[in-house]
């Protein structure tokens, strides 16, 4: 079963006298583990996908179940296993890394000292163990995507959404950073969507499709064949 | 069997489609392909002697037949055929056009093939966004073999990145193809009562 699942979805805004049709007819599925990465330029619908997949706008038809439950009736723990990830967020200067990663852990009441461990481990993870104790300011724009990608995982989510992960990186640093976030989503089985408004982000991606006036062109479903079966770490289910 | 089903996007195929749409002759057909292909500096430019080539090629392959003076007489003057010689598609030729244009367009399509199938696979709109859905499939399965592809080398990574952006441009392109042929009926801003 897909992790992920829209089906049928559109999406139209009102403007003025005029009708913008930002989704049309738009179906997806993504399974656990797997990578897919949507690209689409100015006005195809990128922004109003991810706000639809994230749960923070719902369409005026179609569904979206995630984990197999609608989304619009899926509770606060549920939603809590989709991450969102954008490069926009601004983190509080002064705060170091390690803070700033441990941050969603907190909204779970998860303890100081627990958080911290948890913190200091995804940041191993993204290879960015360095950097736990440095501020913001002090980090370049492919040590920002370790430490916002860090902070997305820290809670073991079953969905990764992720708004231009190189927008602003080097070109030379991109493709490894995707191939981290293509190694952390088959190890982990974690659902994932890339979104952005070229092609730079495809290196790793197990499915690539485009956005074009609202409609999503591409293998909207996975192959049978390539349905990955990864399971859960171990981890999650001690927890 | 006659007929090549595997003709390339060439003047030969171009003029067979000009031939399918109405019977033409050399001289006119010079002058149809030019306002067809070639009205733009940077678009498709071939000779005269490149077209008339083409109409001997095709007449062998049986893909195109001369049609008759009118009254009843062939051309005796070499010259005088091939400047004003008619000729018209035969079913063979038809059927090499079909076949051609239904295999789907490639991620890196020549600008002779997109003139070809912009021109003549135009029978709709729907037909059209139909074969530039495909051709878009097309580009996306190429870049997800990029995206698998590892490139260690410094010649690799170049390579990689100069198809990537070469897909990318498609990709741009088809954006802009599709959203041309949308009609009032599917455009993406449209009006609606108050």
């Amino acid at each position: 079963m897909s992790v992920l699942a829209l089906e049928s979805v559109s999406k139209r805004y009102r403007r003025g006298h005029r009708e913008l049709i930002a989704l049309r007819d738009v179906s997806l599925e993504i399974e656990n583990g797997e990578v897919v990465c949507v690209s689409g330029g100015r006005g195809a619908g990128r922004t109003t996908l991810l706000r639809i997949v994230a749960g923070t706008e719902r369409p005026d038809e179609g569904r979206v179940r995630f984990a197999g439950v609608e989304l619009r009736d899926a509770s606060d723990a549920l939603r809590r296993q989709i991450a969102f990830c954008n490069l926009r967020f601004l983190p509080a200067h002064g705060r170091d890394a390690c803070e700033h990663v441990a941050m969603p852990l907190h909204a779970i009441k998860v303890s100081h000292d627990q958080a911290g461990l948890l913190a200091h481990r995804a940041l191993e993870r993204v290879g960015a163990a360095d950097l736990a104790f440095t501020s913001p300011h002090e980090w370049i724009p492919s040590e920002v995507v370790r430490v916002a990608l860090a902070r997305a995982i820290v809670r073991e989510p079953r969905l990764l959404i992720f708004d231009e992960p190189t927008n602003g990186v080097d070109p030379l640093e991109r493709d490894p950073l995707l191939s981290l976030i293509q190694g952390i989503a088959h190890e982990s089985g974690i659902a994932t969507l890339l979104t952005a408004g070229d092609t730079a982000s495809v290196t790793g991606a197990d499915r690539v499709l485009r956005l074009s006036g609202g409609e999503l062109l591409g293998r909207t479903a996975p192959a049978v064949a390539e349905v990955v079966e990864l399971r859960r770490p171990a981890s999650e289910s001690s927890q | 069997m006659v007929g090549n089903a595997k003709l390339k996007p060439s003047a030969r195929l171009a003029v067979l489609g000009l031939l399918l749409e109405r019977p033409s002759w050399g001289y006119e057909l010079v002058a149809r392909f030019e306002r067809v292909f070639g009205a733009q500096p940077w678009e498709w430019r071939v000779t005269p002697t490149a077209i008339y080539r083409a109409l001997n090629r095709l007449e062998d392959d049986a893909m195109i037949e001369p049609l008759g003076r009118g009254d009843g007489e062939r051309w005796t003057d070499s010259k005088q055929r091939r400047m004003r010689q008619s000729y018209r598609a035969t079913g063979d030729g038809a059927r090499t056009m079909r076949e051609w244009l239904a295999v789907p367009m490639s991620s890196s399509p020549s600008q002779e093939e997109l003139l070809i199938r912009v021109h003549f696979g135009d029978a709709s709109d729907e037909l059209l966004r139909a074969m530039l859905r495909r051709h878009a499939a097309a580009c996306l399965e190429e870049l997800e073999r990029i995206a698998a592809a590892t490139a260690q080398t410094r010649m690799q990574r170049l390579v990689k990145e100069d198809r990537r952006l070469a897909v990318q441009a498609r990709l741009s392109w088809i954006d802009f193809a599709l959203a041309e042929l949308r009609g009032p009926d599917d455009a993406r801003i449209r009006p609606v009562e108050r």
